[in-house]
């Protein structure tokens, strides 16, 4: 365990020292060979397109995950947090890009919480508490109230909180993941201003970032990675912008395995001048019959809003929407399932799936009523429902035991192609997928990939975000790119390559302040 | 899943059962005492069967004591005031199914806690009887055709214990079988994923509420014909033991969710303790002490078999 009292560190030492880190999750590899060091007093910047590996890293670095070969050296001695409290307690500190604050509590009580509360005849001394965090928020952020419930305050100022609370305490490296993604430009300044006084001071900073402006104005440093492993590492002063886009998107191309066999046919949906999202920028597009349209961008640019908008779950689409020429029903999703749209949420465990119930509940729930032995009368038969999950579990190759098993028994790749799959065997016209094939292995990924163009081949719209760049561009016959709630570019699947989708996004990442949508 | 996991509770049951018997052959374990029994639990069983309505939703209808009192209460003046046997049994239900309609919409519309919503509708139909009754019991009035439908019996069982295997049946279809119920075990599994996937979640919540209620209700009507009165706190003890039964069902049978099957077991367990500890001469208040540290002994047993099962 290495000390603050270690004084066997050579004088051109790493402070943080990562080689051939690797991690699996069952059947998919997230880190696969990641190398990464981190000196005294540096900023690093750590870029990556989504799914990278950069969240799985940080997570291993914090002690939230266990990797599962490589080593981890902090000042030269083995590092293994044995959780997030471990490795605060080695002088590491995390600023997480999901907010984790107690909304009752103020931003001096949130800055507290698990931490040693000062004292004052063996009561929390309030006072003191305050003291300390006016004295770091002065620098930081002189306009963040500090008394008020964090529940109103804004997310850019919560994200603040975090910042703060990672900083309340003396650290030696500091990890911040995308911090300045719901900042005002103003307050991203300020953050700016923070991280080279952390440096100035000896503190090193690993900084993961999608605004690429901000990487090469902060950072000494900076590390690509790409499919769970280390690409490159470089001086910034020695890279360009397009190097850098170039290096994370591996300048993939179209492996074509999955592209359309037809022309597109008319529209089947057609969004005309939606206002959309926080900004109200009206919205238009249309997705055709034996197209697969792809929104791709980064989390948070609102394409699972526009999804869930489209499913009547969110916004209200008032008369803007048509599906097949008409307009869409008013009654939320059981009215789209009526008129032949389907759709598979992002999180198949808290949105998609009831984990605790069996296959066939799961499988039969959107369609319930199809299953009625007699058709006047709302009584499933178990006939029916037999030869349904029979005929699924052939159709989409599932490796399952009994339709009765608990829907958790599978492997996640399975639950995914039953969740997507328990809509195929009804007619469809416009498939609306969230993240299809998130965590799941590639062999289910292909299988996935295939049930969507085979759907397209059929004369059904497919339209599905995703944030895995490879998975864009292997299947999508167009791609949307989406960024702050608007379509900032449209691009042909079939001729465009990594670079220019990602060049396209980063384009368009310099929101104005406050305009970012949830 | 071992035998202890899946069917814990019943074997609880069944020991209980071989307890009493062992205890007392002549007398608890004739087999006039036990269909006696079936019909000392058809009450508890009918408002524990509609609670296991909401329950399969995930929350609570803790109305459901003033619920019984309020449609005895108010059958009981119906009749005085000159109303039939018919018209009373639909005036009563519908004001139930109104009364739980209400709960189900502030619960599902208006997103109230249903332990908040509940316990205030609750209150307020206490009012309600209170002042209905002017605090007294009410009897008199009813015709026999009314009484005859708690008392005696029918094809060898108690007329209560009918009642009891009706409403048991007919839930269990509907939980089991229809449509709706699924929906309802969806909604209560994983809310946001019933609704993604098309499940009208608060129309059928609203309606849960509303057979509940209803349930209760019927129970108010049950009981004052076998009264032959009806007092305005006369359901008070329904209600811990009603969901008592629920959560021992809960633990008798499916992966912990609430179900017909185990709401009978459950409601049985209570009874045939009560029914052995007075046969045995045990005080009251002491069967109520054993009953409480049995339902607790009950469940904490199936969390340890669970666990065993898991590893």
């Amino acid at each position: 365990m290495p000390t603050a009292a270690d004084t066997s560190v050579p004088a051109d030492a790493k402070l943080l020292a990562v080689e051939a880190l690797s991690k699996r999750f069952g059947g998919v590899v997230a880190l696969d060979g990641v190398d990464l060091a981190v000196r005294p007093g540096e900023v690093h910047g750590l870029v990556g397109e989504n799914g990278a590996g950069k969240s799985t890293l940080i997570k291993c670095l914090s002690g939230v995950h266990r990797p599962d070969g490589g080593t981890m050296r902090l000042d030269g001695a083995p590092f293994s947090p044995d959780g997030p409290r471990d490795a605060e307690r080695l002088g590491l500190r995390v600023i997480h890009q999901e907010l984790n604050l107690v909304p009752g509590f103020s931003a001096i009580e949130n800055i507290f919480v698990g931490r040693r509360y000062p004292r004052r005849l063996g009561l929390v001394d309030r006072s003191a508490m305050a003291r300390r965090v006016r004295t770091v928020a002065a620098d930081l952020a002189p306009d963040l109230p500090l008394d008020r419930p964090v529940a109103r305050l804004t997310t850019g100022q919560c994200q603040l909180v975090e910042i703060l609370r990672a900083l309340i305490s003396a650290a030696r490296l500091v990890i911040m993941d995308e911090p300045s993604a719901s900042l005002s430009k103003g307050e991203a300044d300020r953050l700016h201003g923070v991280v080279r006084r952390l440096r100035d001071a000896g503190t090193a900073v690993l900084f993961v970032s999608h605004r690429l402006d901000e990487i090469f104005a902060l950072c000494q440093q900076v590390t690509v990675l790409r499919n769970g492993r280390t690409v490159a590492t470089d001086a910034a002063s020695a890279m360009t912008r397009d190097a850098l886009v170039h290096l994370m998107s591996g300048g993939m191309a179209m492996p074509g395995r999955h592209r359309a066999t037809r022309p597109p046919g008319p529209p089947v949906l057609r969004v005309d001048r939606l206002p959309f999202g926080r900004s109200r920028v009206p919205l238009s597009f249309a997705v055709h019959e034996g197209e697969v349209v792809a929104l791709y961008g980064l989390i948070g640019a609102g394409r699972s809003r526009l999804l869930r908008t489209l499913w009547g779950v969110g916004e209200t689409t008032a008369d803007k929407v048509t599906i097949d020429g008409r307009q869409l029903a008013k009654s939320g999703p059981s009215g789209r399932i009526r008129q032949g749209i389907a759709f598979a949420p992002e999180d198949r465990r808290t949105q998609g799936l009831v984990m605790r119930h069996s296959i066939a509940a799961n499988a039969t729930l959107p369609h319930l009523d199809s299953f009625r032995g007699w058709p006047w009368l709302p009584l499933l038969s178990a006939e029916r429902v037999g030869g349904f999950i029979a005929d699924l579990k052939q159709r989409l190759d599932v490796r399952m035991g009994r339709p009765s098993d608990a829907i958790a028994t599978l492997s996640g790749g399975n639950q995914q192609k039953l969740m997507v799959g328990r809509w195929t065997p009804f007619p469809i016209r416009l498939l609306l997928l969230d993240e299809p094939t998130r965590g799941v292995d590639v062999g289910a990924k292909g299988e996935l990939h295939r049930m969507m163009r085979d759907l397209a081949d059929g004369g059904a719209g497919v339209l599905m975000a995703s944030s895995d760049l490879e998975e864009v561009l292997d299947i999508a016959d167009r791609i949307l790119v989406m960024a702050d709630g608007r379509i900032v570019a449209e691009l042909d699947g079939a001729a465009a390559d990594g670079d220019q989708v990602l060049a396209a996004l980063f384009a368009a990442e310099r929101p104005e302040p406050g305009s970012r949508t949830a | 899943m071992n035998i202890l996991n899946r069917f814990g509770t019943l074997i609880a049951l069944a020991v209980i059962i071989a307890v009493f018997s062992a205890a007392s052959p002549y007398g608890f374990a004739r087999i006039g005492n036990l269909v006696n029994i079936t019909q000392q639990m058809s009450l508890l069983a009918i408002v524990a069967i509609g609670a296991t309505l909401v329950m399969v939703l995930g929350e609570f209808d803790l109305s459901v004591s003033a619920m019984v009192s309020w449609g005895g209460i108010v059958a009981v003046a119906l009749f005085q005031a000159g109303v039939g046997t018919v018209p009373v049994f639909a005036i009563v239900l519908l004001s139930c199914l109104v009364i739980g309609t209400s709960s189900g919409v502030l619960v599902a519309s208006f997103r109230v806690p249903s332990f908040i919503a509940t316990l205030a509708m609750g209150t307020i139909l206490g009012g309600l009887t209170f002042w209905l009754s002017d605090g007294a019991t009410l009897f008199g009035g009813m015709p026999d055709g009314f009484r005859d439908l708690a008392r005696g019996t029918a094809l060898g069982l108690p007329v209560l214990t009918w009642w009891m295997i009706a409403a048991a049946l007919l839930v269990w279809l509907v939980l089991d079988r229809v449509e709706y119920g699924r929906r309802l075990y969806a909604i209560g599994g994983n809310r946001e994923a019933a609704m993604l996937a098309g499940v009208p979640v608060r129309r059928d919540s609203i309606l849960a509420f509303a057979l509940c209620a209803v349930f209760a209700g019927l129970v108010g009507l049950l009981l004052t014909a076998r009264l032959g009165s009806a007092h305005p706190t006369g359901g008070g003890g329904f209600l811990l033991q009603a969901y008592a039964a629920v959560f021992l069902g809960m633990t008798a049978f499916k992966n912990g969710e609430p179900n017909v099957p185990g709401t009978l077991v459950g409601a049985a367990i209570i009874a045939v303790i009560a029914n052995g500890l007075t046969i045995l001469g045990v005080p009251a208040f002491l069967q109520d002490v054993l009953t409480g540290a049995i339902i607790i002994a009950a469940v904490l047993l199936r969390r340890a078999a669970g666990r065993a099962g898991r590893a």
